[in-house]
């Protein structure tokens, strides 16, 4: 029994040297990327909603991938409805909504159209919390995982600035505010050209 | 020797793009100023409320309820009823609204809230300072 015992505390230390060394490498291979840093200011709508995306983060110059810390609040405020106690009373709230939460994207360099400027496609995505509150009161509102997806087109230096125009799949919450939106953004990226 | 400064250009241009705004702005005299003319010197005490309704065949006139600070926790300022689509109040500067306006959908109550705060702001005009008030706008229109 104690042999046993002593068999799986070494098979439970060797598993984890192993995850250790195994996220070691994933983490130097990361490091020896040539890091960048990358701020955004981007502005996503459609007919219902409109949000700004204001973002900072680095982008990986090698593997063409951004991953950015973004800020997602909504331009102004929905109306929506609330339920309460009694079923023949509803509160109309003016909503405010916030996203918070990590940006990620990979470019795909289609054309060249000079040394420094290029053309391709990116695909992305945003996983965080979506939150809100209410203009007027301390209601409560609610904490809920903000996700979304993008893609679309981009043009730019990759070592100075990037404009990326695209669709995006956002779905909130909030009432008769529709998912699908076109989203743009202008990055600028600090490559030191030393 | 290596003299190199440590950080890329692009930083370093920056940093001199950043450093000389407020320089620029603490050089700026009062003789290249030219003043702009409706400065308000006196620090203004009272600002706007507009508040925005619905009224439609349902609603002709709307009774509403306005706060001091949230409408959920604070000081009922005052009620009202309102026969009109927007109706402006004049109340205290620098100071948060909120209102509630009550109307009738069918068999249905629904309360309509919203807020917003009154605000002062000052500037530098060629070395006199000028006031500025931004008046709260609470939009209390049903949802279509």
């Amino acid at each position: 029994m104690g042999i046993l015992k002593r068999r799986n505390f070494l098979w439970n230390v060797k598993l984890l040297l192993l995850l250790c060394s195994s996220n070691f490498i994933v983490l130097q291979a990361i490091a020896q990327q040539p890091l960048v840093p990358e701020i955004g200011l981007g502005l996503n709508f459609n007919g219902t909603d409109a949000m700004l995306n204001l973002g900072a983060g680095v982008s990986f110059q090698n593997i063409r991938t951004s991953a950015k810390v973004s800020f997602q609040p909504r331009l102004g405020a929905k109306r929506v409805f609330v339920e309460t106690a009694s079923p023949n009373v509803l509160i109309q709230y003016r909503e405010r909504r916030y996203l918070l939460g990590l940006e990620v994207d990979k470019r795909f360099k289609l054309t060249e159209f000079s040394e420094y400027t290029e053309l391709g496609l990116f695909v992305g995505g945003f996983i965080g919390m979506s939150f809100n509150d209410y203009r007027g009161t301390d209601a409560r509102g609610s904490v809920d995982l903000g996700y979304e997806g993008m893609a679309g087109a981009y043009i730019g230096d990759p070592h100075v600035c990037l404009l990326r125009l695209g669709y995006l799949y956002l779905p909130l919450p909030t009432q008769n505010v529709f998912p699908h939106r076109i989203g743009f953004s202008f990055s600028i990226l600090f490559a030191d050209e030393s | 020797m290596n003299l190199k400064s440590p950080l890329p250009i692009r930083f370093r241009l920056l940093g001199i793009v950043l450093l000389s705004m407020p320089i620029a702005a603490c050089l700026n005299n009062a003789n290249d100023c030219v003043p702009s003319g409706n400065c308000t010197s006196v620090a203004p005490t009272t600002a706007n409320l507009k508040l925005k309704l619905t009224i439609n065949s349902e609603n002709a006139s709307v009774p509403i309820a306005v706060y001091e600070g949230d409408a959920s926790d604070s000081v009922l300022y005052f009620l009202d009823t309102i026969a009109a689509a927007t109706i402006s109040y004049t109340v205290a500067v620098d100071q948060r609204y909120s209102a509630v306006a009550k109307y009738r959908q069918g068999n249905l109550t629904i309360l309509a809230v919203d807020g917003d705060k009154t605000k002062l702001t000052s500037n530098n005009d060629c070395g006199d300072r000028c006031y500025e008030v931004s008046d709260a706008l609470l939009n209390l229109k049903l949802a279509q």
